[in-house]
C-alpha cells in the first residue's frame, strides 16, 4: 500500500443543528486545509418530520416550555428551511478564511440514506457523533451508526467539543486498515508533532507489528512513540483516551482483538475525533 | 491784582555775600571720612581663609525665632502650629528645615498606612495603621499570597480530583436524563412509538422499523388499532412532558452541586494560605478580618478562576467570565505611607502645595473610554507623608492655590486627613467616586512667609489665630559687634562650604561683612537676608574662578558688587546723562531763591539708587496755605502730603503768633513725572519755602535730604547712602569743587556705609557732608546767613534768616490787610 492509495482529495461533511455537527464541520475544514482537499457540506431536510406533521394527531412539545402544540406541515417546512439556511451560513463562515475549495448542498429525504447517497466519490465522510434527531441519549446517532455499517472507506466521527489536534493516536493491529490508518495519520502530521502508535497485538506479533509500523513511518520529521495496549479491550483504550478532548484517534473500523460492538462502546465515551478506516 | 504782588515778590531778591555767615556752625556739622564707613578690623577675625573655620550650626542673630520654634515644637496641644515670618531671604525655610530635622531624628518613627479594599462597600476603602516597616512587609506578603492564590486555585481546578468530581456531577445529570428518556423510549418501542426531535421541540411519532408511519398507513389501521396507538402516544406524551418539566430542576441541582464543588475546592485551596497570614498578623484585627473577607470573596468568585475552556456544554456550573488577575487585584495592598526606610519623624517640605498635593487624591485610569478607579489609585498628599512629623509650606504658595488653605485648615481642625476631590467638595460632579476612610492626623505645620501675610491672615481669617499660635519672627538685621562679626565669618564659611564655593580670605570676609552692613542700611548692623549674601558669595566665587584663584579675595567680592551694580544701573546712568545734558535741570553750583536740590531713591528690582531732583517753591499773597502740586495732580502719595502739611505747622508756629500767614505757597518737584511718596524731602521743601518767603538765596552746590517736624527738627530718612552717592556721582561727573555736598539728618549718620570713592573725596575735602539737627542749621549752611534767635522783644536779629522771613511775612500780611480795605471800600461805593 502506498500513500497515493490513501490520498484524501474530497471530504463530505454532513450538517444538522447539533453541537456535534458544528464540531464535525470545524474538524472537516481543518483536515481539508491540511490535506488541500475539497470540502462539500450537506444538509438533509428530514422527510420523516414532514411525514410526522401530516399525521392527524401529531403534536410537539417545546423543550423549553414543556407544553404541547399541534404540528403542521407548513411550519415544519419553514423551520427546516431556517435550519438549512443556518447550516449554510455556518459552513460559509467556517470555510471563509480557509484556502479550500468548498460547496454546499441541501437535499430532502431520510437523513442516513441521503448522506450515504451523497458520499459518492468523497474520500472521507465527516459526521457529528450524535445527530440532531436523537433525543438526549448518550449514544451514537442513527446516521453515524448507519454510516459505520455501510459507509465508505473513511469516516471521521466528531463529538461535541472535540477538536482535531495533537497528539495523534493510531491503533495498529497489523491489518490493511491499520496500515492505511498509519499512512493517513502520517500524512496529516506536521514537523515536531507527536504521533503515538498503540500496538494492538498478541505477544507473538508485537515485535513484528512494531517493525512494520517503524518501517512505514521511517524518515518522518515528526515525533513517534510506541505503546503496547496491556489488555486488548475497550476499557484499556478508554483509560488512555477518555479525558483527552484534543487530538485524533485513528483506528480500523473493525480492529482485531476487540469485540464486535467495541466501537459502539468506545466512540460515545471519548472526547476526541475518531477516524475510522475500513 | 494778585499777579502784581506775585511779580513783586518774585523779583525782590536780597543779595547776600556767600562768605557771610556762621562758619563755626558749618565746621561743627561737617562729617569726617571716619563717620562715613565702619571698617571691620582685621584683628577681630583670626583666620587666613574660611577653610579653617568650623561650620555654624543654626542661625545667627535669630534668637527670638529660635526660641519661638523650640516653643512651637514643644507644645503638643492642638493649634500650636508655627508661622515663621520675616522678609524673603532671611533663611526661614532652610533654618526651619534644619531645625525640624534635628528634632525629628530623636522622635519616634510614625506608623505606616495602607488602604485596603472594602469588599462590602468597594467605594469606601478602609485604612489600616501598622508599625513602621510592617506595611511594606504586609504588602509583600499579600503580593505573594495573590501569586500563590492564583497558582493554588489553578492547580486545584485543574487537578484530577476536581475534574473527576465535576465530571461525575455532569455524568450524574446526563445519566439521570438519559435514564428517564431511555425508560420512556423502552416503554414506547413495544407500542411502535418513538420520540423524535423536531426543529423546535420534541414529538411522539408512530413508527414501524424506525420509520414514521405515513397517513395512508395510519388510515390502513383499524379503528381499534388507531385508538390504541393514540392512547399509547398520549401516554408517552404525558410522560415526556413530565420529564421535560423535571429537567430545569435537575439543571438547577446540577448547578448547585457544581457551585458547591467549586467553593469547597477553592476554600480548601486557599484556606491554608490565608490561615498562615492570619496567624502572622493575629495582633492586627483589621488584617485578620480582611483575610477572612478575601477568603469569602475567593469562594464567591470561584467561577472566575475556572478557565474558559472548562466551560461545560451540559449545564454544569460554568464560568461567569472575568479575569482572575482583575479579581486578585482587589486583594492587593495600597501601601500609602511606607516608613520602612525612615529614621525618626518625617520632615516634609511641600514645594507645590496644591489642594491635591496636600490632602491626597484619587486617581483614575482610562479604560476603553471610561474612567475607572479603585482603592489602589489612592495617592498620598504631603499631610500623609508628614503625619507624625513636620510639614513645611511656603505660605504665599499655599494661599495662591485654590482651596489649599481651606483644605489644610480643615485637616488641622479635625485632626484627620479626609481625601475628597475638589469636584466632590464643590459639588461640581456627582459621579460615584471613592470615599476613603479618613486617617488620623498628628502633624506640626510650619508656614513661612512675609510679615504682611502673617498680619493679613491674622486680621482676615479668624481661624488662623486658632491654628497658628506660634509666631516665629525672623530678624532681617543683627548687631554688628565684636561678638557677632566672628560668628558672621563662620556663617559665611558655612554658606560657602554648603554651596561648594572656594574658601574666602580674611579680607574677603571683611568685605562681605562690610557689604552686609551696607545691605542692612546701618553701619552698626549686619544683614541676615542670607540669600543676598549667598548670591554675593557665589558671584565672588565666579570672579575668583575667572582669575583662576583657589581662594576668593576681597577684590573678587568687590568685583562681584561692582558687576552687580553695573548690570542693574542702566536707568540710573540714563537719568544722570539726562542731567549732564541738561535735559533735567539740576544745578550743582551758584545760588538761587526758592530752589533746592532734593534727593530721591528709586528702587528698580533689587537695585536702589539715589538721584537729585529740583524742588521749587513760589510764594504769593494768599491765606496761609502751602499748595502741594504733586498732590494736586495725584502724583504725590499720602506721606508726601503729610510732610507738606507739617511745613504749614512749622511756619505757623514760628512766624504767625502775632499776624496770620498771608501767603499761598506752591511746592513742586520740577521735571518729575512719576509718583512721589515719603516725607524725606520735607526739609528740602521747607528750605526752599523759607528761601522763597524771605528772598534768601540758597547754595545750589548742596543737596538735602531729611524729614522735618513742626518744631523744625530734622528727622531720619531711609536710603541715605544711595542718596548721597547719587548726588556725589553727578558732582563728580561735573567736577568736584570742594563746595558740593549733602545735608543729611544727624540721626542718619549711624547708617552711613558709603562707597570708598565718596569716602576718599570727603577725606580730601572735595565733597562735604553735614549732619543736620534743625532747620535753622540747615538754612545757615545753605544760605551762609545766621538763623537768628528770637530776642526778648519777640524779634529776630536784623540780617538773620528768621528776620528776613518774618519781615517778609509781615509785609505780606500788611499788603493783604490793605487789599482787604480797598476791596471793602470798593464794595461800599458800589
Amino acid at each position: 500500500m502506498n500513500e497515493q492509495e490513501v490520498e484524501i482529495r474530497r471530504i463530505l461533511v454532513a450538517l444538522d443543528a447539533s453541537p456535534h455537527s458544528r464540531a464535525a464541520l470545524e474538524a472537516a475544514a481543518e483536515l481539508a486545509t491540511r490535506l488541500h482537499a475539497a470540502l462539500r457540506g450537506l444538509f438533509v431536510e428530514d422527510v420523516r418530520l414532514l411525514q410526522l406533521a401530516q399525521l392527524p394527531f401529531s403534536q410537539e412539545i417545546g423543550q423549553l416550555s414543556a407544553s404541547w402544540r399541534q404540528l403542521n406541515t407548513a411550519r415544519i417546512e419553514r423551520e427546516l428551511r431556517v435550519q438549512a439556511k443556518r447550516a449554510r451560513r455556518t459552513f460559509a463562515l467556517t470555510v471563509k478564511q480557509m484556502p479550500v475549495a468548498s460547496e454546499f448542498h441541501v437535499t430532502r429525504g431520510v437523513v442516513a440514506s441521503e448522506v450515504l447517497a451523497a458520499v459518492g466519490d468523497a474520500d472521507l465522510l465527516v459526521l457529528g457523533r450524535a445527530g440532531w434527531s436523537r433525543v438526549l441519549i448518550k449514544q451514537l446517532g442513527s446516521t453515524a451508526r448507519t454510516a459505520l455499517a455501510a459507509a465508505p472507506n473513511l469516516i471521521l466521527i466528531v463529538p461535541a467539543g472535540g477538536h482535531l489536534g495533537w497528539p495523534v493516536q493510531v491503533i495498529y493491529d497489523g491489518s490493511p486498515a491499520a496500515e492505511k490508518g498509519l499512512l493517513i495519520a502520517g500524512s496529516i502530521m506536521g514537523e515536531g508533532q507527536w504521533l503515538n502508535v498503540l500496538l494492538l497485538a498478541g505477544e507473538a506479533e508485537l515485535a513484528v507489528f512494531h517493525d512494520q509500523a517503524q518501517t512505514m513511518l521511517r524518515d518522518r520529521d515528526f515525533n513517534i512513540g510506541y505503546q503496547t495496549l496491556a489488555r486488548s479491550n475497550v476499557s484499556s483504550l478508554l483509560q488512555l483516551l477518555e479525558f483527552q478532548s484534543n487530538g485524533l484517534l485513528v483506528m480500523p473500523l473493525k480492529p482485531a482483538l476487540l469485540a464486535e460492538d467495541a466501537l459502539l462502546t468506545l466512540l460515545p465515551r471519548i472526547k476526541m475525533p475518531a477516524l475510522l478506516v475500513r | 491784582m494778585f499777579s502784581a504782588f506775585y511779580a513783586k515778590i518774585q523779583f525782590k531778591i536780597i543779595i547776600i555775600p556767600e562768605e557771610r555767615g556762621a562758619y563755626l556752625v558749618k565746621e561743627q556739622l561737617q562729617l569726617t571720612a571716619e563717620d562715613l564707613y565702619q571698617v571691620t578690623e582685621l584683628d577681630q577675625l583670626e583666620f587666613e581663609t574660611t577653610a579653617e573655620l568650623e561650620e555654624l550650626p543654626g542661625a545667627v542673630g535669630q534668637a527670638r525665632a529660635v526660641a519661638a520654634l523650640q516653643f512651637g515644637i514643644g507644645m503638643r496641644q492642638r493649634g500650636y502650629n508655627i508661622f515663621a515670618l520675616g522678609p524673603a531671604g532671611t533663611g526661614k525655610h532652610s533654618f526651619i528645615q534644619q531645625f525640624f530635622a534635628q528634632q525629628a531624628t530623636a522622635a519616634l518613627t510614625p506608623p505606616d498606612w495602607c488602604y485596603l479594599n472594602n469588599f462590602d462597600h468597594p467605594h469606601q476603602p478602609y485604612a489600616i495603621k501598622l508599625p513602621a516597616g510592617k506595611g511594606k512587609e504586609f504588602r509583600d506578603d499579600m503580593k505573594e499570597l495573590i501569586e500563590n492564590l492564583h497558582t493554588a486555585l489553578s492547580a486545584a481546578f485543574e487537578s484530577e480530583e476536581y475534574q473527576t468530581c465535576r465530571q461525575t456531577i455532569i455524568e450524574e445529570f446526563q445519566e439521570r436524563q438519559a435514564t428517564a428518556f431511555k425508560a420512556l423510549q423502552a416503554e414506547a418501542e413495544p407500542k411502535d412509538v418513538a420520540i423524535i426531535r423536531t426543529p423546535s421541540g420534541l414529538a411522539v411519532a408512530p413508527v414501524r422499523e424506525e420509520e414514521v408511519l405515513s397517513t395512508e398507513e395510519i388510515d390502513a389501521l383499524s379503528e381499534e388499532e388507531q385508538a390504541e396507538l393514540k392512547a399509547a402516544i398520549s401516554k408517552i406524551q404525558d410522560k415526556l412532558q413530565k420529564i421535560l418539566q423535571q429537567i430545569p430542576a435537575w439543571q438547577r441541582e446540577l448547578r448547585k452541586k457544581g457551585t458547591r464543588l467549586n467553593q469547597d475546592t477553592a476554600d480548601f485551596a486557599v484556606g491554608g494560605l490565608l490561615a498562615e497570614l492570619a496567624e502572622k498578623y493575629a495582633e492586627f484585627s483589621r488584617i485578620t478580618a480582611h483575610l477572612q473577607a478575601i477568603r469569602e470573596d475567593v469562594v464567591e468568585h470561584t467561577d472566575v478562576f475556572l478557565s474558559s475552556d472548562e466551560s461545560d456544554h451540559d449545564g454544569a456550573q460554568s464560568p461567569a467570565g472575568g479575569e482572575p488577575r482583575a479579581l486578585l487585584q482587589n486583594y492587593q495592598v495600597n501601601l500609602l505611607i511606607d516608613h520602612s526606610a525612615s529614621q525618626g519623624a518625617p520632615v516634609i517640605y511641600e514645594d507645590n502645595p496644591t489642594y491635591q498635593n496636600l490632602i491626597g487624591r484619587v486617581e483614575h485610569e482610562a479604560r476603553l473610554g471610561t474612567l475607572f478607579t479603585d482603592f489602589r489609585l489612592i495617592k498620598p498628599g504631603a499631610l500623609h507623608r508628614a503625619n507624625g512629623g513636620y510639614l513645611i509650606i511656603d505660605a504665599r504658595k499655599l494661599l495662591m492655590q485654590p482651596y489649599a488653605w481651606d483644605g489644610l485648615k480643615r485637616a488641622l481642625q479635625s485632626n484627620q486627613i479626609h481625601i475628597e476631590s475638589l469636584g466632590q467638595k464643590l459639588s461640581l460632579i456627582s459621579t460615584i467616586s471613592l470615599e476613603p476612610e479618613a486617617i488620623p492626623l498628628q502633624v506640626k505645620v510650619a508656614l513661612f512667609g512675609e510679615r504682611q501675610l502673617y498680619y493679613l491672615l491674622w486680621e482676615l481669617d479668624p481661624e488662623f489665630a486658632e491654628l497658628f499660635k506660634v509666631e516665629a519672627d525672623f530678624e532681617e538685621q543683627m548687631e554688628r559687634n565684636h561678638e557677632n562679626q566672628p560668628l558672621y565669618a563662620r556663617l559665611i564659611a558655612t554658606l560657602a562650604r554648603k554651596e561648594q564655593l572656594r574658601p574666602l580670605t580674611r579680607t574677603a570676609v571683611v568685605r562681605v561683612i562690610e557689604e552686609s552692613a551696607r545691605l542692612a542700611g546701618d553701619k552698626e548692623k549686619l544683614s541676615t537676608q542670607m540669600c543676598t549674601v549667598i548670591d554675593l558669595l557665589r558671584e565672588a566665587d565666579y570672579w575668583a574662578d575667572r582669575q583662576a584663584c583657589e581662594v576668593v579675595t576681597a577684590a573678587d567680592v568687590q568685583q562681584a558688587i561692582v558687576s552687580r551694580i553695573r548690570r542693574a544701573n542702566r536707568i540710573q546712568e540714563r537719568i544722570r546723562e539726562g542731567i549732564l545734558r541738561e535735559t533735567y535741570l539740576i544745578a550743582t553750583s551758584g545760588q538761587a531763591v526758592g530752589q533746592l536740590n532734593g534727593l530721591s531713591v528709586m528702587q528698580l528690582g533689587d537695585y536702589a539708587f539715589g538721584t537729585p531732583c529740583c524742588i521749587m517753591a513760589t510764594v504769593y499773597l494768599g491765606e496761609g496755605k502751602v499748595l502741594d502740586i504733586e498732590r494736586e495732580v495725584e502724583l504725590g502719595g499720602p506721606l508726601h502730603s503729610k510732610g507738606v502739611l507739617i511745613l504749614t505747622g512749622f511756619l505757623g508756629r514760628r512766624y504767625a503768633q502775632e499776624a496770620p500767614l498771608a501767603f499761598t505757597a506752591s511746592l513742586v518737584f520740577e521735571q518729575s513725572y512719576n509718583e512721589i511718596d515719603g516725607d524725606s524731602a520735607s526739609s528740602a521743601e521747607l528750605y526752599a519755602l523759607l528761601s522763597a518767603i524771605g528772598n534768601i538765596p540758597l547754595n545750589q552746590a548742596l543737596a538735602v535730604t531729611g524729614s522735618v517736624n513742626q518744631h523744625g527738627q530734622v528727622q531720619a530718612i531711609g536710603g541715605v547712602n544711595e542718596k548721597i552717592e547719587g548726588f556725589f556721582d553727578l558732582c563728580q561727573a561735573r567736577g568736584l569743587t570742594g563746595k558740593q555736598g549733602v545735608l543729611i539728618p544727624a540721626a542718619n549718620v549711624k547708617q552711613l556705609m558709603l562707597r570708598q570713592d565718596v569716602v576718599a573725596a570727603v577725606a580730601a575735602r572735595e565733597f562735604q557732608l553735614y549732619r543736620i539737627n534743625t532747620v535753622d542749621e540747615g538754612m545757615e549752611i545753605l544760605s551762609g546767613l545766621p538763623a537768628g534767635e528770637l530776642d526778648a522783644t519777640g524779634n529776630y536779629p536784623e540780617g538773620s534768616i528768621n528776620y528776613c522771613v518774618q519781615q517778609a511775612l509781615i509785609d505780606l500780611a500788611e499788603k493783604r490787610e490793605e487789599f482787604g480795605h480797598r476791596d471793602g471800600e470798593k464794595q461800599t461805593d458800589e
